[in-house]
Order: structure tokens, then C-alpha cells, then sequence
């Protein structure tokens, strides 16, 4: 179950935040029958539609106007730079998918990486990212480490 | 002659049952006509029971003194939600069959770059846009350009063909053929791109033939390693194909065609991962071509790779010919479920593609199982289901599509709509979260305007610039019909793709009251709601249209003249 294998990843792995393990996994639809494979591919699922409405947040930004170029500049790149870690974490899903375990970790750490490149960019340009940029950076993060901990539970 | 029949066949459609003997040679085909008979008299008793409910309505419905009166195609696709995309061919690439496949359900014209030539195919373009122009408060029909891909396959062949070292056996450029020496290509160019003296390699060398000679449209060979010939094999000309990229020359002439002509979507042939569809997007974004590029799902090496393959794309065809030579025909359909489901998830389109009505290539009416290959994609829920074989070189295109239109639709009609995950997701975030985002609230407001519309019983009238809301709603699969009012063409013909949308183009004024009047009087005149009838009205997405920032609203509204 996700309360079950949310706390084992959790005790593997400190940096699991159990009660958002449990919410996000519990929530989707394949997980009710999943075993532990399932769930790691559920947690990169997570990740993808996470990334996607990362995209949709920023661009209903830009469908306003910023307040200064720069913040414009830095929410563009940030676009780029989740529509890239939505692709990372369904490559992660697919490497999982395979059974390729490593390059599954790898894609989730590579989607985390990039989601943390758009809080660089912001802080270049000395502009504090909008509430919605930032919760979304912040749960990609965390749902890499989920999906990466429940893979390395694969017995 | 045969235009005449179908004319008539589509009139007698609308007043009574069908009548399709079958030949007598083929006793079978009375067995399926029968239970298509039976499925067309339900549809069309519920037709003429709702409208003896409406008498009026009726008397205009089929009044041809009145020109005020959309096509019955128009009112039928208002009530068919799963769309129909039909492969343009010799069979139908004139302007007469274009406009009757157009009134008798189709809602993508295909146009499969393996066969023809430029030409053709601008011609096919420049008729659909023609009727576009025509029709712009009915059906809209939007405009898919097929590559070939890398790719040569071998038809189909109803057993498999032994070869034999030294025998004669030859391919032939003819569509639809398979004898004991002979069988079809997918490619005409086939003909062109082999010689004399090259040596064939089938699925990479586990057969091959010589090149003996070639004719105007067959390809004579014999056979160095023998072997079985099954359906759909590769062909490879040994030296010169094994190494082609994933779009080929001819490939990107075809799509170079496409930009010009503004096609709508791309199906890509025989992408294996996302690096293809990257490559072909950040050509259309350098030549600000706005097309959306559509996977066709075909091949054994794509599969591990799907996810990220429908991530980077808009959407997916489930080609299950081609999946079905290369893995075991068994997991087709478990692989059509997870394609459809995959693309469901990511709320990309998803279409599911060949061998839908094979038969009616030859054969007027469909087989059972044909009829419950439709009904199962419909309640899979793909958005779209196509037509081949059947519409560009078959001998009964419009019954083709006939029977699709009919089928689909009496399937939605008894289909359940549960609410879906992905609106439970939302609210789950959303009840963690004080501050809503964009993302979660249209993802909110779109499950909440279905739910209040199906409970209602209401159609659905959503503007978009951008089209992102419909697309959502179309996730949702609400009950009733979406009528979604851009102002951009662009968006329209992209939104003919989805399940349950009716795309209109009609230009908003800064006035929000005004700009609601005339999207409701434009339906009261197009007959797509009466007078009276509750409309459930959307405004949410991600560009602002009358509204302040984070205002959502969801009105419920009477249509009054």
C-alpha cells in the first residue's frame, strides 16, 4: 500500500516526507492495486503531471504581463526548463517501466536538477519566484526523492 | 452510379432502417448486417422519438426548402462526441466525396504521404479547406499529413507465404494485394528506390531475394533465403536503407509541404523514442509552424519508451497493424489500453487506428467483431478512431463511415462518465494548499462544470483563445456536447481532434454579455440547442477573457433569442 511503502522509503531514506508520499501516491488511480514497482512508476507519473502543471502555471504567468523583464526573462527559461523535467521524470517512468532501475534514479534526479535550475534563475535575476513557481519546484524535488527511494525498495 | 446509391442509402438513413442484403455467396455477411440493422433501427427510433417530442424541430430538421438548416451531418456530429479520421484516397479525392464523407461523419481528413504525390494531396487540402470556408457554423474538418517514415513493410497477407530458395515472388506497388507470388508494398516510390541486381532483405536478412526486373508497378525478385512470409515485414535494400534516420528525406519534403499548407497535425511514422518528435518540433517552433505532432505507436521499440514519447508529443495514433507483426497480435489490445490510458493521463489526445472495418474495403457491410473493435475503443475512451483502407481505396467509403458514426455513437450513449482521477488529484493538492494555482483551479473548475452538466443535463459553451480549456473538458468526458467559441482558426481546426467537442470560430468584443448573446444565439440558429434549453456556460483557462485575475465562474443559462 502507499502508507506501507511510503514509510519503508522513508526509513530508508530520511529526505522521504512521508505524509506527501502517502497524499500524492494515494491519489492516483493506479495505485490502489499497485506492489512496489507500481508505485515507483506511479510516484514518476506524480512527477510528470507535477512538471505539466508546473508549465501550465507559468504560462498563464506569462499570459500577463510580468512586472519587469527580467521576471519575464526568468519565467521563459523556467518554462523550458520544466517542460525538459516533465520529459525527465516520463523517461524516468519508462526506465522503470524496463526494469532499468538506474537510469529510472537517474531521469528522477536529472527532473529534480532541472526544476532546481528555475529557482537559480530567479535568484540571478533578484526576483523572488511567484508563490506557484516555488511550491512546484519544491514538490518536484520531493517527489523525485519518493520515486527514487520506492525504486531502490524493488526487491 | 455507385455515388447515386450512396446518396440515396444516406437519405433512407434518416426515415427508416437500412436495408443491406448481403450476397449470397457470403452468408456470413447477413449474420453481421442483421446486427447492424438491429443497432441502426435502436439509433434510429431514439432519433425519430426525440424528435416526435419536438415536432417542429422535426418538420425543420429535414426541410431542404430551408437553407438556414445546418447539414444532418452538423446536427449528427453534435451528437456523436468520438471523432472519425478518414484516409484520403483514390476512392474518395474529389470534391463530391470529400464534402459526403465530410456530411456523413468525418472530422479529419488524413492524408498518408506512403501513396500519391504532392499534387494529389494539395488538391485533397484545397478541397477541405474549400468546404471549410463553406461550413463555418457546421462540422469543421482539420487536415492530418501522414509521413512514410523509414519504413517499407509488406502487406498484409491472410496466411503466412512459404519462400523458397529459387522460387519467383515479386512486390508489387498495387494496394490490397496478396497472392501465392505476390504482395503488396506500403510505398510507391518502392518502385523507384530498387534495381536490378539489389538484394531485398526482409526484417533485416532473416529472408532475402534478389532483384530480377521491374515493371511500371511490380518488383520481381527471387528467392536467395527462403523462409515465412508474414504480414507487415520490413524490406530493407541491402546497402542503402539500414541506416536511415528516423525522418527521412521524403520525410521532411512532406512535412516542408505541410508548413506550407498549414496541415494541422503530423502523424509520425515509426518513432522509436522522444528524440524524433524533439527534432520535428524545434524544426516547426524555428518556422513558427504551429502543428501538432501526433506518434503513430507502431513498432516493438517504441513501447519501452511511451512515456516519454507521448510526453514530448500532443497526442498518439495506436497503429496496431504494425504492432501487431512485430509483437505477439495477443497484446494488442493490452497495448491499445495502456496507449489510450497513457494519453488519457497526460490529457493528450489519442486516436486508435487500422483494421477498424478492413473488411468494408471490399464487402459493404462490417463484421461483428469489426463493430465491437469500435465500441471498445470508444469506451476506452480514445478521441478518435480511423478509417484506412476503407475510405482511400475501398469499394464503400461512406458506409464506412457510416457504420463508425453509428456505432460510436450508440456506444456513448450507453456509456457511465465517472468522475476521473486527475480532478481528485487537484482537490487533493487543492485542499493542502491555501493559495490555488492556475493549473488546479481549471483542473477544479473543469471536473466541477462536467459534473454540473452532466447532473443537468446540459451542453457545455467554453471560450478559448488558446483552446487548453476544451482540451480539459474533453478530459473530463462530460455527457453533453462542449461548444467551444474561439476566436482564433488555429485553435478551431486543432480542437475537430477532440472527443465531444464542436469547435466554433467567432470573433469575442470587450464585451462579455455581448460576446455571450451572440455564442448562444449562434446555437439557437444552428439548431444545437432550442429555445429554453439550460446551457452550462465556462469561463476559466489560462489567458483572462472578461474576467479578473484568479476570477473563475460557471454559469448556468437559459438560451432565449
Amino acid at each position: 500500500t502507499p502508507e506501507t511503502t511510503c514509510a519503508a522509503a522513508a526509513a530508508r531514506d530520511r529526505r522521504v516526507d512521508y505524509g506527501f508520499c502517502v497524499s500524492r501516491l494515494s491519489h492516483h488511480h493506479d495505485s490502489p492495486d499497485a506492489d512496489t514497482w507500481g508505485l515507483a512508476k506511479v510516484a514518476a507519473d506524480v512527477g510528470v503531471a507535477t512538471a505539466g502543471d508546473a508549465v501550465y502555471d507559468i504560462k498563464a504567468l506569462l499570459a500577463k504581463p510580468p512586472p519587469d523583464a527580467q521576471a519575464r526573462a526568468a519565467l521563459e527559461q523556467c518554462q523550458r526548463l520544466y517542460d525538459a523535467a516533465e520529459m525527465a521524470f516520463a523517461e524516468a517512468y519508462d526506465g522503470i517501466n524496463r526494469r532499468d532501475y538506474a537510469a529510472g534514479k537517474g531521469k528522477a534526479a536529472e527532473a529534480a536538477a532541472l526544476a532546481r535550475r528555475c529557482d537559480d534563475a530567479f535568484a540571478r535575476a533578484a526576483v523572488r519566484p511567484p508563490p506557484q513557481v516555488a511550491r512546484w519546484g519544491e514538490e518536484s524535488s520531493k517527489i523525485a526523492v519518493v520515486c527514487t527511494a520506492i525504486t531502490d525498495l524493488i526487491g | 452510379m455507385a455515388a447515386a446509391a450512396e446518396i440515396g442509402g444516406f437519405t433512407a438513413a434518416a426515415l427508416r432502417p437500412l436495408a443491406h442484403p448481403a450476397p449470397a455467396a457470403a452468408p456470413r455477411r447477413a449474420v453481421a448486417a442483421q446486427s447492424l440493422r438491429t443497432t441502426a433501427t435502436e439509433t434510429l427510433t431514439a432519433d425519430l422519438a426525440a424528435s416526435t417530442a419536438n415536432g417542429a424541430v422535426h418538420a425543420q430538421m429535414y426541410s431542404e426548402a430551408s437553407s438556414e438548416i445546418p447539414s444532418q451531418a452538423a446536427i449528427a456530429n453534435s451528437r456523436r462526441k468520438t471523432k472519425i479520421v478518414c484516409t484520403i484516397g483514390p476512392s474518395t479525392n474529389t470534391r463530391e466525396m470529400i464534402w459526403k464523407l465530410a456530411e456523413t461523419g468525418m472530422n479529419v481528413a488524413r492524408l498518408n504521404m506512403s501513396h500519391g504525390d504532392h499534387q494529389s494531396h494539395q488538391k485533397v487540402i484545397n478541397l477541405v479547406k474549400e468546404y471549410n470556408a463553406q461550413n463555418t457554423d457546421g462540422n469543421v474538418i482539420a487536415i492530418m499529413l501522414d509521413t512514410k517514415g523509414p519504413e517499407v513493410r509488406s502487406g498484409d497477407v491472410p496466411e503466412p507465404i512459404m519462400l523458397s530458395e529459387g522460387q519467383e515472388f515479386n512486390f508489387t506497388i498495387k494496394r490490397g494485394v496478396s497472392t501465392e507470388d505476390t504482395v503488396s508494398v506500403n510505398y510507391d516510390d518502392f518502385i523507384n528506390d530498387v534495381e536490378a541486381g539489389d538484394i531485398l532483405l526482409v526484417d533485416g536478412g532473416m529472408m532475402s531475394l534478389a532483384v530480377k526486373s521491374k515493371t511500371a508497378d511490380t518488383v520481381k525478385c527471387e528467392v536467395v533465403d527462403g523462409g515465412e512470409l508474414k504480414s507487415r515485414r520490413h524490406l530493407n535494400v541491402r546497402g542503402k536503407s539500414a541506416t536511415l534516420p528516423s525522418i527521412t528525406e521524403k520525410d521532411w519534403e512532406d512535412i516542408k509541404f505541410g508548413v506550407e499548407n498549414g496541415v494541422d497535425f503530423y502523424a509520425v511514422s515509426f518513432v522509436k523514442d522522444a528524440k524524433v518528435i524533439h527534432e520535428l518540433k524545434d524544426y516547426l517552433k524555428g518556422v513558427n509552424a504551429d502543428i501538432h505532432v501526433i506518434p503513430k505507436i507502431e513498432s516493438a521499440d517504441s513501447i519501452p519508451n511511451l512515456q516519454s514519447i507521448i510526453a514530448a508529443s500532443d497526442g498518439a495514433m495506436v497503429a496496431r497493424g504494425d504492432l501487431g507483426a512485430e509483437l505477439p497480435i495477443e497484446d494488442v489490445p493490452l497495448l491499445q489500453a495502456e496507449i489510450v490510458q497513457t494519453c488519457r493521463n497526460m490529457e493528450k489526445p489519442v486516436i486508435v487506428a487500422t483494421n477498424m472495418l478492413e473488411s468494408m474495403i471490399d464487402h459493404p457491410t462490417p463484421t461483428r467483431a469489426e463493430v465491437s473493435d469500435i465500441a471498445i475503443a470508444v469506451r476506452e475512451g480514445a478521441d478518435a478512431i480511423m478509417l484506412s483502407g476503407e475510405t482511400a481505396h475501398g469499394k464503400y467509403p461512406l458506409k464506412a463511415v457510416k457504420v463508425m458514426h453509428t456505432v460510436a455513437l450508440r456506444t456513448e450513449s450507453s456509456i457511465y462518465n465517472p468522475t476521473t482521477s486527475p480532478s481528485v488529484i487537484a482537490s487533493a493538492q487543492g485542499l493542502q494548499n491555501e493559495e490555488f494555482s492556475p493549473s488546479q483551479l481549471s483542473k477544479m473548475f473543469g471536473s466541477h462544470a462536467t459534473m454540473m452538466a452532466n447532473t443537468l443535463r446540459t451542453p457545455i459553451i467554453v471560450f478559448t483563445q488558446t483552446g487548453s480549456m476544451a482540451v480539459l473538458l474533453s478530459h473530463y468526458r462530460p455527457s453533453s456536447t462542449i461548444f467551444a467559441f474561439t476566436n482564433e482558426e488555429r485553435v478551431k481546426l486543432r480542437l475537430a481532434l477532440y472527443q465531444g467537442v464542436i469547435p466554433i470560430h467567432m470573433e469575442f468584443s470587450d464585451d462579455a454579455e455581448e460576446t455571450f448573446s451572440r455564442a448562444i444565439s449562434s446555437l439557437l440558429k444552428a439548431q444545437y440547442v432550442k429555445k429554453g434549453d439550460y446551457v452550462t456556460l465556462v469561463q476559466s483557462g489560462v489567458t483572462s477573457i472578461w474576467r479578473e485575475e484568479s476570477t473563475h465562474n460557471i454559469q448556468v443559462r437559459r438560451a432565449q433569442v
